[in-house]
């Protein structure tokens, strides 16, 4: 059995990340698979690459003792959004990345990181023409089963540890 | 897009619509990237912000409607080539120009874009101008409605400083006549070259036109009997009115050509013109029987037609409008 105070994260090529649980409390996927399948070595975050998965454990930790009201709805218009400078990483990544964390936000069902990178595409909607929009979220280039770990998100090591 | 799911497109979308200086055209350039955003995108719209039914071409409103315009074109146009409906409440352009500005020839450009792709119910083009000089209200009406493009346009109403000539008029009779069914002129300048240019509108339908203004000694006037003439030329007219300011006696309608228009055009339903003091009750007597669609019929200057009793119930085929008749004939009205 798993170390209960940690989890362990396998990604699509076998990546195996160990952080606090604690860190992913906001995470209703990691919660579930805890109380069903918490007894299992490690969780497997299929669709989601290494680089994209350090970089969402690095906004959890970073958020990890935020005490705000979780989630319901990512996109609730009563709730502003209010930019938040430790999340200034997400606000200057390339576009094809912030896709794909736009992705695992919503596999690992986080509804901050959802609110947050839904905020920022929409952003970079704002204005644009439809041929603009198609050039930016290129769907072709997702195909990419993987990024380049040359990343400014932290490295990546051979047991996924979280480089701080 | 087939790799953000759904949800995820509606939480961008919903996050748009609440931060987006103008959501819904943000919203509708969205829809119109796959199948997959339009179908998340569009509930969020509000359709009546875009049943667009003009694009105006004006002054004043300076560079922020001139970027808004060409946005809305550009994505009309996007929306005519995937076959979407936006632009199916397209109607009429409307132009009104007071000036040149700089901004035009690229407000023109954006409209013709949309144009070019002839939105399937743009028929009609009004405009109003004054003081803007009549070549570069040409040169902006060609950057719309360029001679290699085919257009639909079928109505035309021009307002215009009838001082200035009929230059843009007769620019636009020229080339968008062969398809136009109805036009209003509302102030202009009766001579031969405007005469000519009506008359070779094979296809009009109705002709409406008020505050005509008599040229001056330097234009060659048109031909005594215009309006006859006009008639003469137009076979499918139903509908004719022709009033001026400064009518005298060779732009009014005779007994002759009255009787000659109503003969020519059997199918008139409406007929208002100015008319001369041989007009009388026997020249209506003879319209009466003659044009037997007609439902409305106004005659200005009829001063001969004062005689009671001469009338009968078999004189009078249709109901309408009368003007200077004789009150035994308003009486069977």
């Amino acid at each position: 059995m798993s170390d209960p105070a940690n989890i362990t994260l396998v990604t699509m090529d076998g990546t195996t990340f160990t952080v606090p649980s604690a860190y992913l409390h906001r995470s209703k996927l990691v919660q579930d698979w805890l109380r069903s399948e918490g007894d299992k070595q490690a969780m497997e975050v299929k669709h989601v690459t290494p680089f994209v998965l350090q970089g969402v454990l690095n906004f959890c930790e970073i958020h990890a003792e935020d005490t705000s009201e979780p989630l319901a709805d990512p996109a609730d218009p009563t709730k502003p959004f209010e930019a938040d400078p430790r999340d200034d990483a997400f606000r200057g990544m390339p576009d094809d990345q912030l896709l794909q964390f736009t992705m695992a936000a919503d596999i690992l069902q986080i509804p901050e990181l959802v609110r947050l990178t839904a905020q920022e595409m929409a952003s970079r909607i704002d204005g644009k023409s439809p041929d603009q929009i198609r050039a930016m979220f290129n769907p072709d280039d997702l195909a990419e089963e993987d990024v380049d770990s040359d990343n400014e998100m932290g490295e990546v090591g051979e047991e996924g540890a979280i480089s701080k | 897009m087939p790799h953000l799911p759904p949800e995820i497109l509606g939480h961008i979308f919903r996050c748009l619509k609440s931060t987006s200086r103008d959501p819904d055209t943000d919203l509708l350039a969205a829809s119109l990237v796959s199948s997959l955003w339009f179908m998340e995108a569009w509930p969020l719209i509000d359709p009546a912000l875009f049943q667009v039914s003009s694009l105006t071409l004006k002054n004043g409103p300076g560079r922020l409607y001139l970027i808004h315009l060409i946005r809305l074109s550009s994505l009309l146009v996007e929306s005519l080539q995937s076959g979407l409906i936006h632009c199916d409440h397209l109607k009429s352009i409307r132009i009104g120009l007071v000036y040149f500005g700089n901004n035009l020839r690229a407000s023109a450009a954006a409209i013709h874009q949309v144009v070019r792709l002839q939105p399937p119910n743009l028929r009609r083009i009004e405009i109003l101008y004054s003081y803007i000089r009549s070549a570069a209200m040409i040169e902006l009406l060609d950057i719309i409605f360029p001679t290699c493009d085919v257009t639909k346009i079928t109505q035309l109403s021009i307002s215009g400083d009838k001082t200035r000539g009929n230059e843009v008029t007769i620019h636009l009779l020229e080339r968008l006549g062969p398809t136009l069914r109805d036009v209003s002129l509302y102030g202009f300048q009766l001579d031969a070259t405007l005469l000519e240019a009506l008359r070779r509108c094979h296809g009009l339908e109705c002709l409406f036109a008020k505050g005509g203004w008599l040229p001056g000694p330097d234009t060659p006037p048109a031909p005594s009997g215009a309006v006859a003439f006009l008639a003469a030329a137009l076979q499918n007219l139903t509908s004719l009115s022709f009033s001026m300011e400064n009518c005298d006696r060779e732009a009014r309608v005779s007994d002759g050509q009255l009787r000659e228009i109503v003969t020519r055009l059997p199918g008139l339903t409406h007929l208002a013109v100015d008319v001369d003091f041989t007009v009388n009750d026997e020249c209506l007597r003879f319209v009466m029987r003659h044009a037997k669609e007609m439902e409305v019929f106004a005659l200005v200057g009829c001063i001969m037609s004062r005689e009671e009793g001469v009338w009968t119930e078999n004189d009078v085929g249709w109901r309408g409008r009368k003007v200077g008749m004789s009150s035994s004939f308003t009486r069977l009205l």
